[in-house]
């Protein structure tokens, strides 16, 4: 396919613009930024499509900003193809744009797949690679410095983009160099292999460290079968050590059965059972019984005997009963006899006044008294008359003062009388009343008519009233005088008269209680003397004693009392005489009692005897006790032994050589949990398990890098076969052309490039002369390079039909060298369309300048 | 009769393909084949069987550690106080040696020789048993040992087999390991063959039973799924019945996720998160995620998917008691043009040159001295994953450069 006319539409800076090209080479000359990439670009986005708006491709879009171009995205290209003119046009689409190809012969629309057709197996990348040719190319091969390297590198140039793949199998090479290498012994995977060994080693260390099974056993057995031993032995003392510990705790009781069986050893088995209790129960019982007979006896002794009674008691109980009488009457008499005596004296002493026996006067009447007693006060008041008015006469004051003494008299003698009467006479106290009443009113009576005498003086002459005074007076002294001779008062003055008729008046009282209480004494006298004759009928009393009644009364009494206690003991002697007998019924049954327990005779040791015993018994008890303990079983072992210290000293011995045994059994445990330890220990820094997973980690982790560094490797491999295959089977199809290529770009100088077997290059120059390709200049060797790339790109241009496309590759070249090349160039262009792209001046010197599009320019 | 028929305990092994794994995983994973090893004693004491037998490997080494033995003298030892007997022979990871010795087990416990014999015993119901088998003495047992088999004694009611080792013709690297054929273990009459070594849980026949348990707890992906032992019984008519007892803690499992194109970080991870899930089950499940189709994803995507970000917030993600995504494998399916297509034709000659084990040895060069990177590129070394990372190496370090936007 030739290009010849480029029409753009809008591609990045280009708009509306038409590029008519050369059929064989076209040069386009533009500065940077003139757009040389762009239409570079457009060319293959023309036939391959417009780049996707991913990734760095959106760069390679070059879609027109909206305000240019009119005509909008993209253009085409009319090409030469089969003889045919196409015009190959790509719009604005999907998937790379909208393709319309189109046949300008006849203009018929072509079906979108002829453009596939036209294009080949080959794609962008691939055009690039292939007949793409630019100044990085010649780097990339003048960068290796290793001629081998440059003779491998042109051995692999005969595949699409060789250059990369090389690049690429060198960078997996270098990549995989980095993992390991035949000779590496630092890398990544050498390291981890290192230390895989290592701990294969480790592994293997760990597992000579742990003994083996049956080591380990033997080792647990031997030392266990020594603890036996000694816990055998350790057990044998232990129960030694626990019979002694019992023998020693069993001292005491075993000591103090001994004690107890010598204090036992003469108290009579029998008693030793006796029930001491009921025995002294009994005993007491017993006692009691005793005590209380006895007492009982003595009480009887005690009793008085009795005697006979000489006295009817019922006479003798009579006469105590009359004896309170008896002593009544017996006062009575007193008393009597008392006031007789008094009365007697009263009477003497009335008497004594008088030389007359005043028992042979009589009082007067008391009517006649009555008469005397108004004519003494008449005469009384008529004397004090008389005498007042003589003293009146005289001038003087009279003296009556007299006759209220008189007066007063007369009343305090009543009141005597009274007195006297109410002595003598045992009168009813109310009748002494009324008549002291009488006697105050008499007085009183007296005293008014005094009074009334009084009040007559003054009217008549003081001498005549003083004579019928005296007349009067002596007519009273006549009556006086009368009534004194009717009496026998006469023999007495009659001032005493008043007082006689008192005196007499009392005596004849007393006479007469006199002989009422002679009367009186009489009967007393008499009622004693028949109580007298009939004491003496029951208790004769003495003479004198009958004197005091007193001692009869005693007497009676006495006999009274006695005869009472005489039958109180009686009965007390009855009574006594039944508890006598219960008393000892009940001693005798309990005697028997007594006897059936086996007691000893109750007497005065009886109470030492059961104290012994009770004592005996306690101590046998213990001994009972003691004997029941289940020590019992060690006494007969404890016999060997004389005292505790013997089986103290065993004690020691036993519990020292314990002591021994057991440090040789912490010993025995210590060396085994040493060893178990040890063994423990080095288990558990050796997991060999563990180890072994992280072992196979390890592998996993080795194989895991090796699959990495062999897939790196095998990559490299590949892809260098494959360009070793594909360029040696190409290399005959281009040889031709390549020694053509050589031949004119070296100026002649060499004519002929050979590849042998061996994958050596070797040129011929022209003389004859064979040159490994090592043996060549670098720039001979560069200008081989290019020959047979170029060779390449005309063999794949005749394949795809596609122009070359040279991007500025002879930059580094001199002048010399670029001619040379460009006149390949030109040659080249014989066949197949070369479209060059240029930011040298210099080009206008190479070729011709109607070959040259300025791009500058447009 | 009711019996357990167990092998390839493999006490005491690592697990492989793991790296990095937090410590508690790690505990897990270290202590996994005894608890596997504990499952199946308390299977044995819950069924009541009337013996177990364990057909070879249940020590994962010739030498194993003093913890491993214990384990496993304990564990045969509650057997031995349960009064179950055990058959036991030994196999090729635990062949007869010093470091192993017999009387260190219970007396339950009945070891084979290095010659083939038979031993009996008598059930509670009075039937009789004769196990015939043999321990390995060495690492590998070349002959078909099968010869030395006896054909079955009449006098017992029942016959079995056990036998470590691998069928003819299984593949050609097991025929180290005491070969058989089917119709060789036919002819003996046996009622019942308990083999161990391959650890694929898998029946040979079933009249009579011959069949592998499998191992008890998978150790690596290649050992994936319920991993266990079979608890069989035989009647008088010898009908059988063959029922599998899981006794793995821990479950390695292959989970697919399909990478689409345009997915981004974030919708992949979630993608393998919904994945993942689902599969909870008691057991640790230990996932490698094949993240199918990768080669869709942008060189950007496969750049975090390759240096592990992608793995670290998955496994932050998910819980780590149930869940521990170790790997994410990118797989290929479609060829990746790496080349132009101009030039695929010698890519695709190139390939043969490349991938081929003479060149893949040659490359790795010393480091074929690490038995594990040889075992992993040694013979049979698959070599279609290798090309498939690789391209997936190139796709990534987008070798062509630009890749235009189609479509």
């Amino acid at each position: 396919m030739k290009i010849n006319k480029i029409e753009i539409y809008g591609f990045g800076k280009w708009n509306n613009v038409i590029f008519d090209l050369k059929q064989d080479l076209q040069v386009f000359y533009g500065l940077n930024e003139a757009g040389k990439s762009t239409l570079r670009q457009f060319i293959y986005s023309i036939l391959f499509g417009f780049a996707g708006g991913r990734g760095n491709h959106k760069y390679l879009q070059y879609v027109p900003k909206k305000a240019q171009g009119a005509a909008g995205y993209g253009g085409n290209l009319v090409v030469e193809y089969q003889g045919k003119t196409y015009q190959i046009e790509r719009i604005k689409g999907k998937n790379g744009g909208k393709v319309n190809v189109k046949n300008m012969d006849d203009g018929l629309e072509m079906n979108p797949e002829f453009l596939t057709e036209m294009l080949g197996p080959i794609d962008q990348n691939a055009y690039e690679r292939l007949l793409g040719f630019n100044q990085s190319d010649l780097d990339d091969f003048n960068d290796l410095g290793n001629r081998d390297d440059l003779r491998r590198h042109i051995l692999r140039m005969g595949a699409v983009g060789s250059d990369e793949w090389i690049k690429l199998e060198n960078d997996l090479k270098k990549e995989a160099d980095k993992l390991h290498t035949a000779s590496s012994r630092k890398r990544d995977l050498d390291l981890k292999i290192k230390q895989y060994k290592e701990a294969v080693d480790q592994l293997q260390a760990d597992k000579a460290k742990l003994p083996d099974y049956q080591v380990t056993k033997d080792l647990e057995e031997a030392s266990q079968q020594k603890l036996q031993q000694v816990r055998s032995e350790i057990a044998k003392l232990n129960t030694k050590i626990t019979e002694t510990n019992n023998l020693i705790n069993t001292w005491p009781t075993y000591s103090e059965t001994l004690d107890l069986k010598q204090k036992l050893q003469d108290i009579p088995e029998a008693y030793l059972n006796l029930d001491l209790n009921q025995l002294e129960v009994l005993a007491n019982q017993i006692r009691e019984n005793q005590n209380e007979l006895r007492n009982l006896q003595s009480q009887l002794e005690d009793l008085p005997n009795e005697k006979n009674n000489v006295i009817d008691i019922t006479k003798l109980d009579e006469l105590q009963s009359k004896l309170p009488e008896v002593k009544l009457n017996y006062g009575q008499l007193e008393d009597l006899k008392h006031r007789f005596n008094r009365l007697n004296q009263q009477l003497e002493e009335i008497q004594a006044q008088y030389q007359v026996d005043l028992g042979n006067l009589k009082p007067m009447p008391e009517g006649q008294f009555v008469k005397l007693k108004d004519l003494l006060l008449k005469q009384k008041r008529k004397n004090a008359d008389i005498n007042q008015l003589k003293t009146q006469m005289l001038e003087t004051t009279g003296s009556r003062s007299t006759h209220t003494n008189s007066n007063s008299n007369v009343v305090i003698g009543a009141a005597a009388v009274l007195v006297v009467i109410d002595f003598l006479i045992p009168l009813n106290w109310l009748f002494k009343l009324i008549l002291l009443a009488i006697i105050i009113g008499g007085g009183y009576g007296l005293t008014h008519a005094k009074s009334a005498d009084n009040v007559k003086p003054d009217e008549e002459s003081l001498e005549d009233v003083l004579k019928r005074d005296e007349t009067e007076a002596e007519q009273i002294k006549t009556a006086i005088k009368q009534i004194g001779d009717k009496t026998s008062f006469n023999a007495f003055p009659v001032e005493d008269w008043v007082a006689l008729q008192s005196n007499l008046l009392n005596y004849q009282h007393l006479v007469n209680e006199m002989s009422e209480l002679k009367g009186h004494l009489t009967q007393v006298e008499e009622q004693l003397d028949t109580f007298w004759k009939f004491s003496d009928g029951i208790l004769p009393v003495d003479e004198h004693r009958k004197e005091t009644l007193q001692t009869l009364f005693e007497q009676v009494n006495g006999m009274v009392e006695q005869d009472r206690k005489q039958q109180s003991i009686s009965q007390q002697r009855q009574l006594l005489n039944k508890s006598v007998a219960e008393r000892r019924a009940e001693l005798d049954k309990l005697q028997i009692q007594f006897k059936q327990l086996n007691g000893p005779e109750i007497n005065a040791d009886f109470d030492d005897w059961l104290k012994q015993v009770r004592s005996a018994q306690h101590l046998n008890l213990r001994l009972n006790t003691l004997l029941e303990s289940n020590q019992v079983k060690f006494f007969d072992q404890l016999q060997q032994y004389a005292d505790l210290t013997k089986l103290q000293q065993l004690q020691n011995e036993q519990e020292q050589k314990l002591a021994e045994f057991k440090q040789a059994e912490q010993d025995i445990l210590d060396q085994r949990a040493n060893q178990l330890g040890e063994l423990t220990g080095l288990k558990s820094r050796v997991d060999i398990l563990a180890e072994q997973q992280l072992l196979s980690e390890q592998e996993t982790e080795i194989k895991d890098l090796v699959s990495e560094w062999l897939t790196l490797q095998l990559g490299a491999e590949w892809v260098d076969q494959t360009l070793g295959v594909a360029t040696k089977g190409r290399l005959p199809v281009i040889l031709d052309k390549a020694n053509e290529y050589f031949r004119q770009i070296t100026n002649q100088r060499y004519q002929k490039i050979e590849f042998d077997k061996d994958d050596m290059i070797n040129v011929t120059d022209e003389a004859g002369n064979v040159f490994e390709i090592g043996e060549l200049s670098k720039g001979t060797m560069e200008q081989l390079y290019i020959s047979i790339r170029f060779a390449f790109m005309q063999a794949f241009a005749d394949t795809v039909r596609l122009p070359i496309i040279i991007d500025d590759a002879f930059v580094a070249f001199d002048d010399v060298r670029l001619r040379q090349a460009f006149s390949l160039l030109k040659k080249i262009a014989e066949q197949t369309q070369v479209i060059y792209f240029s930011a040298k001046k210099e080009v206008y010197d190479l070729i011709d300048d109607q070959k040259i599009i300025n791009l500058n320019e447009k | 009769m009711k019996f357990i028929h167990a092998a390839d305990i493999h006490l005491g092994s690592p697990f492989q393909g793991l790296k990095n794994i937090p410590a508690n995983i790690r505990k897990r994973v270290v202590s996994s084949t005894g608890v596997a090893m504990k499952n199946l004693v308390q299977a044995a004491i819950e069924n009541t069987v009337d013996f177990v037998c364990i057909a070879g490997d249940l020590f994962d080494n010739p030498e194993p550690d003093l913890e491993t033995l214990n384990l496993a003298i304990d564990q045969l030892e509650i057997l031995n106080a349960a009064n179950i007997p055990v058959f036991l022979s030994y196999g090729n990871h635990d062949y007869l040696n010093a470091k192993i010795p017999g009387v260190i087990f219970p007396d339950n416990v009945s070891i084979f020789g290095e010659k083939v014999e038979t031993k009996q015993i008598t059930l509670v119901d009075g039937s009789t048993v004769d196990i015939t088998g043999f321990s390995y003495n060495k690492r590998a047992e070349i002959n078909a040992r099968i010869e030395e088999y006896p054909s079955k004694n009449n006098q017992a009611d029942f016959q079995i087999g056990m036998l470590h080792g691998s069928m003819d013709g299984l593949k050609s690297s097991e025929a180290h390991y005491a070969p058989f054929t089917i119709s060789q273990l036919l002819a003996k009459n046996y009622d019942y063959w308990a083999l161990g070594h391959i650890h694929k849980r898998q029946t040979l026949n079933d009249m009579p039973v011959i069949a592998y348990a499998g191992n008890t707890q998978g150790r690596h992906i290649n050992e994936p799924g319920p991993r266990g032992i079979s608890l069989v019984t035989i009647n008088q008519q010898k009908q059988t019945d063959v029922q599998f007892l899981r006794t793995d803690v821990v479950e390695w499992t292959n989970v697919a996720v399909q990478a689409q194109k345009g997915m981004d970080l974030q919708q992949i991870i979630s993608a393998i998160i919904q994945a993942v899930e689902p599969l909870a089950a008691q057991q640790l499940k230990l996932v490698n995620i094949n993240l199918q189709n990768s080669n869709v994803l942008t060189p950007e995507i496969l750049d975090e998917l390759t240096s592990g970000i992608v793995l670290t917030q998955i496994q932050k993600q998910l819980d780590q008691e149930v869940f521990w995504v170790y790997r994410i494998s990118l797989k290929v399916n479609n060829n990746i043009r790496i080349f132009s297509e101009l030039d695929q034709a010698y890519w695709e000659k190139a390939t043969a040159n490349v991938f081929n084990e003479k060149k893949v040895q040659e490359k790795l060069g010393r480091l074929m001295e690490l038995d594990f990177i040889a075992e992993t590129y040694g013979n049979d070394l698959e070599l279609n994953p290798l090309k498939d990372q690789v391209e997936l190496m190139l796709k990534q370090r987008n070798a062509l450069g630009d890749e235009r936007d189609e479509n």
